[in-house]
């Protein structure tokens, strides 16, 4: 398969959740992250050797893509010119808008932006019901300190919604 | 409402398609945003070894001016060894691997704080790659080319170590309010998942 229809086959599978990783992410401002995910995904293909599931694959792209934002837009001033520094045209709004009835929820983000970084991309993960191991391959760590650690991310979360979620 | 409610309702939403999106067109924008961005670094790139043969060319063709100064040859020659040193410490600095965003969260973090501190050491010490060497050079230049009138010579000192002065603590200032900023963030993130890989 070439890069093309490679590409527009994770566009056709992945492409909402895309757009849910960035809203996750970004908020409002998620139709620039999405399209520099989009660019990533895009570039990355160039690498890719089918070494592990195209799904995780994505996911890894879209999460460093994620975490990578927020940091770059604050750092991509005062750094040496990189690659981040040059932003090409934008992809015509009208092109990304999603109608916003298709968005999750506005408490599911709400929930995710009091997330730390890596336990907002664990949620997210656990939300798309991924499995353990998978998600150890996607964020680099081990499967049974994952389980533990989505013990007590779920704790908090319980917490956290106790008098509006009575079985979380 | 249940953990599973709010499950569902993430993946019935992440699921609808957006119903204005047509992929061709994503495929051909992000093409041509990938294409502009390769040529946006290249052309930087060349702007930036075109500045330092300019400055070489620039100084080599002004030889008749300094060429009895010997104090003013020694400026240029600062100048001239200094642009080519500049030049590549940037573009260096400019390098980066292109599948780097495949790897795991994890390494992807530990690569980005590596690049980060690359970034926070070549600004903290750009006193000593960019501005003395500029400063000083421009200063020779300026002593060989004024004899005897010293008030300009000081009028240029001044003016060298006033734009010296305010580089430096430009750029001390974005390490400390910008960048160490993002490192401690990015420190966080690599304890966290490392105690998660079980490191």
């Amino acid at each position: 398969m070439d890069r093309e229809a490679q590409f527009l086959e994770l566009l056709k599978e992945g492409q909402g959740r895309w757009r849910a990783i960035a809203r996750s992410y970004a908020g409002n401002d998620f139709e620039d992250l999405l399209q520099e995910i989009l660019l990533q995904i895009w570039r990355s293909l160039a690498t890719f050797r089918g070494e592990s599931a195209g799904r995780t694959w994505c996911y890894r792209v879209a999460i460093n893509t994620a975490l990578n934002w927020k940091r770059s837009k604050r750092t991509r001033r005062q750094c040496l010119p990189t690659e981040e520094g040059y932003r090409s045209e934008q992809i015509p709004a009208a092109a990304l808008s999603p109608d916003q009835v298709n968005e999750p929820p506005e408490a599911i983000h709400q929930l995710l932006a009091e997330q730390t970084p890596a336990d907002r991309a664990i949620l997210i993960l656990l939300l798309d019901d991924v499995s353990y191991s998978e998600m150890a391959e996607i964020l680099g760590a081990s499967e049974g300190a994952l389980r533990v650690r989505i013990h007590r991310l779920k704790e908090r979360i319980r917490k956290r919604f106790e008098g509006r979620y009575d079985d979380i | 409402m249940t953990f599973e409610e709010i499950r569902k309702q993430w993946q019935s939403e992440v699921a609808r398609p957006a119903a204005t999106v047509d992929p061709q067109q994503l495929l051909a924008d992000a093409q041509r945003r990938v294409g502009s961005l390769e040529r946006g670094v290249f052309w930087r790139d060349v702007r930036e070894i075109m500045a330092a043969v300019f400055v070489v060319c620039a100084f080599g063709a002004a030889w008749p001016l300094y060429r009895s100064s010997l104090v003013a040859t020694l400026g240029v020659a600062v100048i001239v060894f200094s642009a080519p040193v500049i030049i590549y410490i940037l573009l260096a600095a400019n390098r980066r691997q292109s599948g780097e965003f495949a790897t795991s969260v994890l390494d992807f973090s530990r690569q980005r704080l590596v690049w980060l501190d690359r970034q926070i050491r070549l600004l903290q010490t750009i006193f000593w790659w960019y501005v003395a060497p500029l400063s000083l050079g421009c200063m020779l230049v300026g002593w060989g080319l004024t004899p005897g009138r010293w008030w300009m010579f000081w009028q240029l000192a001044a003016l060298c170590l006033g734009v010296a002065v305010l580089t430096v603590w430009l750029n001390r200032r974005a390490v400390r309010n910008e960048l160490l900023p993002a490192r401690r963030e990015l420190v966080e993130l690599i304890e966290s998942l490392e105690t998660t890989s079980g490191q």
